[in-house]
């Protein structure tokens, strides 16, 4: 007979030392089984999408740089893709190759990071110092070119703002044969007998779920599901890369899994740098005219744009007005996209493991806030719709 | 008139062993950071720690058990200090009372229990979780501990007292982890249990801060933070120096091994305890137990037969 059993409600946030940033996890367990888990969002919206409507073109590329201060390359450029698609520019090769480099040192240094604080979730902090330092390496490339660290603003519209000089390929090049060395101590340590036995068989997200609910990036991969924008939506210069990258897919969805995607993502990511070094072809990297004409001259339309950012498929919806100004920007982060499916993760995962599993999808809260009415009074939660934001409320 | 002097040594080395205690935390979070390519806090830092907790004010949550919240923290400190003196005190005077090594484990023991039943007062689910885990490890690790320190004072002629122990290895010239292969195992056993003991990783899964955000610790800050820290850093000194006294006592007139078995147990607590939470992550309560119950649990045992047949003459 089933037997009627009393549920222990614990809050896991909104400020946790598991959770960087704020989101609320309520979990259901039973003495160290997690029953069931609900998330809720926004702790630190910010409206972005709102302000990107009273913004023009050129303010709003700036300020979708600002929407992750992890993935401030995979922002602008999904923006200006669509921007570009739309007043049909063409920004010349050499600035879709300088894209693509440095879309690839954000992946290195976002997945880096990921591995550090998947250290720090299992208590192994030296694994933290250890891959925060490999991945001062890359920022230090990263500021080199771009005069910056973490925001690159290194787009523009038709092209890039910075041209590569041979001094600098050189040192990318040696930084990427030393980066390779380094990798292979982090992974020695992640394949720690006490690391595994805490990822393997945790958090499992069966291929069905995965595709069921959406999962995206090195989270579906891990499920088996094989796609990456990269190869089967090439953009920037990664048709022309086709050859030099495989896409890493594994089957069995736990967080080893999941961490093993990445890892081996990172060195398939250095491949494509060096790559890209190699075959950089030359010219302008910005076409001719003044970015305000530019700007100017993209007419009324509107467009959708995918990238592969590092923590899997970012999806922009721009709606120009033709006078400089958007009518609508919808984004889509990879967190948002990934978010249904760690609840079916959590389900029947032990407590201990659930910092685990949160990690494991690389969350991004701060991206993916969305606005969630809260009645206190009545104790009701409720969304709002697209309709109803048109129409400036209910 | 001896109950007279031991009491009198043992209120003498309380403060020793604080202090011992409190330059090996400094020793251990300096080390762990030249490990992790940091620079690292000063050596110092733990005593400016505790003097800057026990400057700030009191705070008890509206939900606690005031009583008991109020006064777990020190009647825990206490009991660790008192049982870190009593080892103290028994290499430094050499006198024997009976059946102080139990003793030694009783104390360490509640001073665990009442500083996690203190910090579950509070009525802080964390804190309640973190004492349901921290029951389960502590049984799991204690007995094989205590089964080693068994094999020990077995092999010392079944005394009970520390001093009986620590007189038997400077008769024989050697510690008994030297001296024959039961000893080595019965230590190898203890070390094992070290890092439950300290609660440090892969074994700290009462005060791991991702999953149950400090545990039993949550709600403590200021005086009473500072009292659970001496606690637990005097219990995981203390536990070390009696690895020492039992096992690696070095012979030598009492004061001057007293203080070489301070030297041994820093050393033994680094190698113990810094190292393996430098280079291990935390395991799961689940994993804590079998591990303990298992391994130091098979050695200890083994060690006890061992030790058994060798005093029936048996090997």
């Amino acid at each position: 007979m089933a037997r009627e059993r009393e549920l222990m409600k614990i809050p896991f946030g909104p400020v946790h030392p598991a959770v960087k940033e704020p989101v609320k996890l309520t979990l259901f367990v039973d003495g160290e089984e997690v029953v069931d888990a609900s998330i809720e969002l926004g702790y630190v919206h910010r409206g972005i999408e709102a302000l990107a409507e009273t913004r023009n073109l050129i303010q709003v590329l700036h300020l979708v740089e600002r929407v992750c201060g992890i993935c401030s390359h995979a922002h602008p450029l999904c923006f200006i893709q669509a921007i570009e698609n739309i007043g049909g520019v063409e920004p010349p090769e050499r600035a879709l190759y300088i894209r693509s480099l440095v879309a690839e040192l954000e992946r290195i240094q976002s997945h880096l990071m990921w591995l550090g604080v998947m250290g720090y979730q299992v208590g192994l902090v030296t694994l933290f110092m250890y891959a925060l330092r490999v991945r001062e390496e890359i920022l230090n490339l990263l500021e080199e070119f771009t005069g910056n660290r973490i925001i690159k603003e290194i787009n523009t519209i038709g092209g890039v703002r910075r041209d590569l000089g041979e001094r600098l390929i050189a040192k990318m090049k040696r930084t990427a044969r030393e980066l390779r060395r380094s990798l292979k101590l982090l992974a020695e340590a992640v394949y720690d007998k006490t690391l595994e036995s805490r990822m393997e068989g945790v958090g499992i997200l069966e291929r069905s779920d995965a595709v069921e609910l959406c999962a995206v990036g090195p989270v579906a991969r891990a499920s088996g599901v094989d796609f990456d924008v990269r190869r089967d939506d090439p953009y920037a210069a990664y048709g022309q890369l086709r050859g030099r990258f495989t896409v890493v897919v594994r089957r069995g969805g736990d967080a080893l899994d999941r961490t093993e995607v990445r890892i081996l993502e990172v060195l398939e990511s250095l491949e494509l740098v060096e790559a890209i070094l190699d075959e950089l072809p030359p010219g302008e990297v910005k076409v001719g005219k003044p970015l305000l004409r530019l700007a100017r001259e993209i007419p009324a339309g509107e467009d959708v744009s995918r990238v592969e950012a590092p923590r899997g498929e970012l999806l922009y919806y721009v709606k120009t007005d033709g006078k400089e100004f958007l009518h609508r920007l919808r984004i889509r982060t990879p967190t948002l996209a990934n978010l249904p499916a760690l609840r079916v993760m959590l389900r029947g995962s032990e407590l201990a493991d659930v910092p685990v599993i949160l990690s494991s999808i690389d969350p991004c809260i701060a991206c993916a806030e969305r606005v969630t009415l809260v009645d206190a009074r009545r104790g009701v939660c409720e969304s709002v719709s697209l309709g109803e934001l048109g129409r400036g409320g209910r | 008139m001896m109950e007279l002097i031991l009491a009198a040594s043992v209120a003498a080395s309380a403060p020793l062993v604080l202090l011992a205690s409190l330059v090996y935390e400094g020793i251990d979070r300096k080390l762990r950071a030249r490990m992790q390519g940091r620079v690292g806090p000063p050596l110092l830092q733990p005593f400016y720690d505790l003097v800057k907790l026990f400057s700030k004010d009191r705070v008890v949550p509206l939900t606690a058990a005031y009583l008991l919240f109020n006064y777990a923290p020190l009647l825990s400190a206490s009991c660790a200090l008192a049982g870190g003196a009593l080892v103290l005190a028994a290499l430094i005077t050499g006198l024997q009372l009976a059946g102080d090594l139990l003793l030694v484990f009783y104390l360490l023991s509640s001073s665990s229990i009442l500083a996690m039943v203190g910090g579950a007062s509070s009525g802080n689910p964390y804190a309640a979780i973190s004492l349901s885990r921290g029951l389960s490890v502590l049984l799991s690790y204690k007995l094989p501990m205590l089964l080693s320190a068994l094999t020990a004072a077995l092999k010392a002629g079944g005394t009970l007292s520390l001093a009986g122990v620590a007189g038997f290895q400077a008769e024989m010239g050697v510690g008994i982890a030297l001296s024959s292969l039961s000893g080595a195992l019965a230590l190898l056993a203890f070390t094992l249990c070290m890092p439950a003991e300290g609660e440090v990783p892969p074994f700290d899964v009462t005060t791991a801060k991702t999953e149950v955000v400090h545990g039993f610790l949550i709600e403590y800050g200021g005086p009473y933070l500072a009292l659970v820290k001496i606690a637990k850093g005097v219990s995981r000194f203390s536990t070390a120096l009696l690895a020492a006294a039992l096992f690696l006592y070095t012979p030598a007139s009492p004061p001057l091994a007293a203080g070489l078995c301070l030297l041994e147990a820093t050393c033994m607590a680094v190698l113990a305890m810094t190292m393996p939470s430098t280079v291990l992550g935390r395991l799961k309560p689940g994993q804590v137990v079998k591990f303990c119950l298992t391994v130091p649990m098979s050695i200890a045992a083994s060690s006890l037969v061992l030790s058994l047949l060798e005093a029936g003459g048996f090997i």
